[in-house]
């Protein structure tokens, strides 16, 4: 089974077909007379409700990032937490952890040989990568060095 | 240098023996990865006496290791060829009559070590670069 996404992997299943419909082309098309119109009317919603004393709309995207780099940790909503509040997260996070293996010696084992096996993995990415960077650099070596002094390609 | 013992300088080496225009000797790849390979034969150890061991970088992803000794039993020529093929996903060993396999564990990381240490000495003393920088050397401090 492939997979590769789709269009129609991603429609939800409480949606009907043959209601949803994706934009078309034209619909996005900012020369598109109908779409000025929508966009023109949806600004006019949006003006609206701000002046009528509606909260401005969070943009996650915009606030996570900016929370992100002021305090370190964002809430799901987007505003900055309080670094010792995410500390006490963190370290509740971990005791929950800790408790569950303790419940539980197989998981803990099974989880100590997956993180053995993850980092034995990243030492063997790292030991491959390291290996494929010494000969490009000697062959180019070797070519410069026959360009130089060299007496040709002759084998 | 008087004309004369230059000129028998330039009849003994057949060039000119000023060092500041004497041309250094034209060499063809497989000069450039014998030399190569005699500094990367060293890198195990000592090679035990009547073998012949000879590592190189064959091209940019082909290691080769060859071993070459005569048999005490039967007082013949024996020899074994080992070629490692560096892939994006392992380094891939290959042996005459044996199965191919991904080299892992302790001998990657041996054989990885040994990539770089031949990387080191070849760059310094063959061609002279600078291992860590890719740039040349001063002259003074090529071998």
């Amino acid at each position: 089974m492939s997979n590769t996404l789709n269009p129609t992997n991603m429609i939800t299943l409480d949606r009907e077909p043959s209601v949803w419909q994706y934009p078309t082309t034209s619909d996005l098309d900012p020369a598109n007379p109908a779409t000025q119109a929508r966009a023109e009317y949806e600004h006019s919603l949006y003006v609206d409700a701000i002046a009528q004393g509606e909260p401005e709309p969070v943009n996650q995207y915009e606030t996570v990032p900016a929370a992100n780099e002021a305090h370190g940790y964002a809430t799901s909503s987007g505003e900055a937490m309080d670094p010792a509040h995410a500390e006490a997260v963190v370290a509740e996070a971990q005791a929950v952890v800790a408790d569950a293996f303790a419940a539980d010696p197989d998981m803990l084992a099974m989880h100590r040989a997956n993180e053995a096996q993850r980092l034995s993995h990243e030492r063997h990415n790292a030991a491959v990568a390291q290996a494929g960077a010494y000969g490009p650099q000697l062959t180019a070596m070797r070519n410069r060095a026959l360009e130089d002094w060299g007496a040709g390609d002759q084998a | 240098m008087g004309v004369f013992s230059q000129k028998l300088a330039n009849l003994i080496t057949g060039g000119n023996a000023n060092p500041s225009v004497r041309r250094r000797p034209r060499f063809t790849r497989r000069d450039l990865i014998r030399m190569e390979s005699r500094i990367g034969g060293q890198l195990f150890g000592s090679v035990p006496k009547g073998h012949r061991r000879e590592f190189f970088c064959l091209d940019s992803h082909t290691w080769v290791w060859y071993e070459e000794w005569v048999d005490q039993a039967t007082r013949k020529k024996v020899s074994t060829t080992t070629r490692y093929e560096v892939h994006s996903n392992g380094v891939l060993k290959v042996q005459e009559g044996q199965p191919y396999k991904f080299v892992e564990g302790q001998e990657l990381t041996n054989l990885v070590w040994a990539m770089h240490l031949y990387y080191e000495e070849v760059a310094r003393n063959i061609y002279g670069y600078d291992p860590s920088t890719g740039k040349p050397l001063p002259v003074g401090a090529r071998a």
